[in-house]
């Protein structure tokens, strides 16, 4: 049966208060979910007050300049810091977004959790392996047998039809906001591998779409969409993961 | 098979909002119809023609709406599996009560 309650050992507990010893004139305040899994202990959530003057105005400055100047014990993903890497997704106030390019100048109170409905490895660190094993399980890479004598060609209005799918950069911001991905994970392929999915279909240059597309058609790796948009509404990318969705479900309606 | 169910369910949802409506129609006059007038209506061909289609329609839509919501939360696959059979074994019941309720309007 799906579990509407959290378990035991994951429900937030209350964490520490790191405070300046001077109130801040510029106050933020960020709560933060911990989760050392070395302590044995369940999840908490601590709280920093800051002086928002000190650092930049993105969610990722807030971090760096905690784990820099506050505490180093927390863990989180970080890389490129412009929205490239996919590395720092995770919860800000509700919303999964990446933290590099969200501007927080405006904020004074933020609440940041790891990706929902995913396992925690530490503190702001989500296992990803399992969404990786179906990302993986789309063969996302051109399959075409031919051998042309340089590079395989492509007219423009073809690769024009790739554009708002290869931005994707798998920061599965859109896959871990999906109540049907929170349910069937484990069988749902979820809105990222769909779009990249869909990405290899309408690739002019690929020749297995029958394949890619005989190999969705199954009610839990695809139709387990049930159109509920939240994959489009958190994209920090602004792609449109439910409209690639639906166009390979119109695919394989009208073969 | 997954296309099918997903193709079927589209299907049944169109079909139905012009059947709803003329019912929420027919239901907001029904004040003024006396018994008769509404017994003649039901059992009469294009009654027990709409009636039955209608109701074909709504307990298919029904069944796979159930069915989506079953695989969607239960997670063992036997219990699933024995929910889906129940679910469809109760929607056809369903719809073998409407026709024989029809038959013994039509009969009185």
């Amino acid at each position: 049966m799906a579990k509407f309650t959290l378990p035991i050992n994951s429900r937030v507990t209350e964490g520490k208060t790191f405070k300046p010893s001077v109130e801040p004139k510029n106050r933020l305040r960020v709560d933060i979910y911990r989760y050392n899994p070395d302590l044995n202990s369940n999840p908490y959530l601590d709280t920093y007050i800051l002086d928002k003057d000190k650092f930049g105005p993105m969610g990722l400055d807030v971090l760096l300049y905690i784990k820099n100047n506050v505490d180093p014990t927390l863990a989180f993903r970080r890389s490129c810091r412009e929205g490239i890497c996919g590395s720092c997704s995770m919860n800000i106030n509700g919303t999964n977004t990446l933290a590099c390019i969200l501007n927080v100048a405006e904020e004074t109170h933020l609440k940041i959790y790891p990706l929902p409905h995913m396992p925690v490895v530490k503190d702001l660190v989500p296992d990803m392996k399992d969404f990786y094993k179906q990302y993986e399980s789309i063969k996302p890479w051109l399959i075409n047998d031919s051998k042309p004598d340089r590079e395989h060609h492509q007219s423009q209005e073809d690769r024009g039809k790739l554009d708002g799918l290869i931005e994707c950069v798998l920061c599965a911001c859109c896959s871990t906001s999906c109540p049907s991905y929170w349910w069937n994970s484990d069988k749902y392929l979820g809105p990222a591998t769909l779009l990249h999915a869909y990405r290899w279909i309408i690739d002019s240059r690929d020749t297995a779409q029958k394949e890619r597309l005989s190999e969705l058609a199954d009610k839990f790796k695809l139709f387990r969409c049930h159109t509920i948009m939240n994959c489009t509404k958190t994209c920090p990318k602004n792609l449109n993961p439910a409209k690639a969705i639906s166009h390979i479900k119109q695919m394989l309606a009208s073969q | 098979m997954a296309i099918f169910h997903w193709k079927i369910q589209r299907i049944s949802a169109i079909l139905l909002v012009p059947i709803t409506i003329y019912v929420i129609f027919y239901l907001l006059k029904i004040g003024n119809l006396s018994y008769m007038n509404v017994a003649n209506d039901i059992s009469s061909f294009p009654g027990i023609i709409l009636i039955s289609f209608m109701a074909l329609v709504l307990f298919i839509h029904s069944s796979l709406g159930i069915e989506t919501i079953l695989e969607d939360y239960i997670h063992d696959v036997k219990t699933q599996s024995l929910l889906v059979s129940l679910s469809k074994f109760i929607h056809v019941i369903l719809f073998l009560i409407t026709l024989i309720s029809l038959i013994i309007i039509k009969g009185n």
